[in-house]
């Protein structure tokens, strides 16, 4: 099935973009001139792109090729992670909510409502002011908040399946209630959580570079594309550059992401009907 | 010696009563045909059998396969009955097979369940059974996908599926209705063969009466949730004692004789479940309605001939909806 699908262009060309970025965001670090958190003392501060520094510099002097590639790993780490923690939570408290529905789905899907009626801005400043500032958290808050999405949508194509006649079939061959979930539920809901996983990540990225965009994130001189966005935005003006390559690597990861969710999406709805 | 005796079943969902007392039972390597319009509670009996009704249903009587009572058994004592001893063929093909695992898996799912077999072994048993079914090729069938089926090959699929692990008894809820007539002949034809093959028991749900007649040994007839008449299929379709049923073959298009001019019709529309009348649920239709049709519901009384009718036409009088004398024709077989 695999195999079939990389062959549509609708797939392949976002996939590819996609593992270019995060190759580039693995090995571009070792490629570049000097480490993302060094200063060239002898190039200008917020130096135009040239062939020591192709993209420039940002305005302490650091090399800017080096510190988006550094940044995308950060921002392309926070995505996986946290759509990983929203994927394992989700899915299960979804499923589990949606096969067993009655008072169990009432109080599951309660909680979720309540968890979503919390100010995200809130809770994430509420996480900092309690455990200080630390990456780790900037995982913790996405996560905490992006599986909620999941949950409901598991749990909304859950509850369709369960009346679906090859449910009742499988109950009918004797089947128990973990053996219908594992073997006709889930691969069921393959789809819709994949499509739902690469949107997933884009928004986990975007969610990040908000925080640091804020000055909520990720702390100097460790860096994301939100952080250098950030930067870059306020010298804009006389070093364009500072903004431009970073903005550009964020916004066509967020594309290829939609792109490839929404192709896979259309491939995953045609056959089998 | 019955494999599946129900008695006395009624089904309420929350105001609403489905079944009203239906009773029949069905003997080794029998077949009985479950006849009845849209509504009349066949499906709803199927269900109740397999405990398939919603946990909210209100459940009364008593539904016993092979002696073990299955109303109120817990859903681990299902399971363990289930797939193994008894079987069910769902109305529509289409949907009946998850559309993202193979024939085979779903096949082999069965007996990996039930006898703990290999999966090659299951395979192999399932290569053979969709071999009984005459489905060719079946070693290259088995790793494809339902939608490379057609409609009556997937119908084929699951009886074979239902049979796999050697049922006693086979629920069929309209097996045939999804399939256009020459498909429909052949799958009921496969279904025969391997029902006296197996010595299965079979309790056929349909509304097609052509269905009944060439494949069931005996019939019931259901109205608004309650049996109004049964016997050998033979005997009721030739000489039907029940209005009911006289109503219902008496609008069958006659095929060898003149066209009319319009097919008859029964007159009014089958109760509103929640608002059935008192009497005779068939009362306010029935062209020989008596005046205690109206407020004494019948049984089902039996006589030597095995035939049952519930109808108080030429019938002597009747002093209660329900006798509980010990000799109840509820728990008589039919």
């Amino acid at each position: 099935m695999s195999g079939a699908l990389l062959k549509r262009p609708a797939i392949a060309v976002p996939a590819a973009i996609l593992l270019l970025i995060v190759l580039l965001a693995v090995v571009g670090p070792w490629l570049a001139p000097q480490p993302f958190d060094a200063i060239d003392f002898d190039a200008d501060w917020g130096a135009a792109p040239s062939a020591a520094h192709i993209f420039g510099t940002d305005d302490l002097g650091r090399d800017l090729f080096a510190r988006v590639c550094v940044g995308g790993r950060l921002s392309l780490a926070v995505g996986f992670v946290s759509t990983l923690v929203s994927l394992a939570i989700g899915i299960v408290w979804g499923a589990t909510a949606g096969w067993f529905g009655g008072r169990i789905d009432a109080v599951m899907m309660r909680i979720v409502d309540i968890l979503y009626a919390l100010p995200f801005m809130f809770f994430v400043i509420l996480l900092m002011v309690l455990f200080g500032r630390h990456w780790l958290l900037i995982f913790v808050a996405i996560g905490a908040v992006s599986w909620l999405d999941m949950a409901r949508i598991v749990r909304g194509q859950t509850l369709a399946l369960r009346r679906q006649p090859f449910v009742d079939a499988a109950v009918v061959s004797g089947l128990g209630n973990a053996a219908i979930l594992v073997r006709h539920v889930l691969p069921n809901l393959l789809g819709v959580v994949i499509v739902c996983a690469t949107l997933t990540i884009p928004q986990a990225i975007l969610v990040e570079s908000f925080l640091s965009f804020l000055g909520l994130g990720i702390q100097e001189p460790a860096t994301s594309w939100g952080a250098l966005v950030n930067d870059g935005a306020r010298a804009m003006e006389a070093t364009p550059w500072g903004l431009i390559f970073p903005a550009v690597f964020l916004v066509l990861t967020l594309l290829a992401f939609n792109l490839l969710g929404d192709a896979l999406r259309a491939a995953l709805d045609e056959p089998r009907r | 010696m019955s494999v599946l005796s129900v008695e006395n079943l009624r089904v309420r969902h929350r105001a609403v009563t489905v079944l009203d007392g239906v009773s029949f039972a069905i003997a080794k390597g029998e077949s009985l045909g479950l006849v009845g319009e849209s509504g009349s509670g066949k499906s709803q009996t199927a269900l109740a059998v397999l405990g398939l009704l919603p946990a909210t249903a209100h459940i009364e009587g008593s539904i016993r396969f092979e002696q073990q009572e299955l109303i109120g058994a817990g859903r681990a004592a299902l399971d363990q009955l289930r797939g193994s001893r008894i079987s069910m063929v769902f109305q529509d093909p289409m949907s009946s097979l998850n559309p993202y695992l193979s024939i085979g898996v779903q096949m082999a799912e069965v007996l990996e369940q039930h006898r703990g077999a290999s999966r090659a072994d299951a395979l192999r048993e399932a290569a053979m059974m969709l071999d009984a079914v005459r489905i060719a090729d079946p070693r290259r069938r088995l790793a494809q996908f339902p939608h490379e089926f057609s409609g009556g090959m997937r119908q084929r699929v699951l009886i074979a599926m239902a049979l796999l692990a050697k049922p006693e008894l086979l629920i069929a809820d309209e097996p045939t209705t999804a399939l256009d007539v020459t498909v429909q002949a052949e799958v009921l034809a496969v279904l025969d063969e391997l029902r006296r093959e197996l010595g299965l028991a079979l309790l056929l749900i349909t509304h097609d009466l052509g269905v009944v007649s060439g494949h069931c040994e005996r019939m019931a007839v259901m109205y608004a949730g309650r049996i109004v008449e049964s016997g050998p299929t033979a005997a009721v379709l030739a000489n039907p004692r029940h209005p009911y049923t006289a109503a219902l073959l008496a609008t069958r298009p006659n095929l060898s004789g003149p066209r009319p001019a319009r097919l008859p019709t029964i007159a009014g529309q089958p109760p509103d479940p929640a608002r059935r009348p008192p009497g005779c649920a068939f009362a306010p239709r029935c062209e020989q309605v008596l005046p205690q049709c109206r407020e004494l519901a019948p049984i089902l009384r039996i006589d030597e001939a095995r035939r049952g009718r519930a109808c108080h036409l030429d019938a002597g009088p009747q002093t209660d909806a329900i006798t509980t004398s010990d000799d109840d024709p509820f728990k008589r077989p039919l």
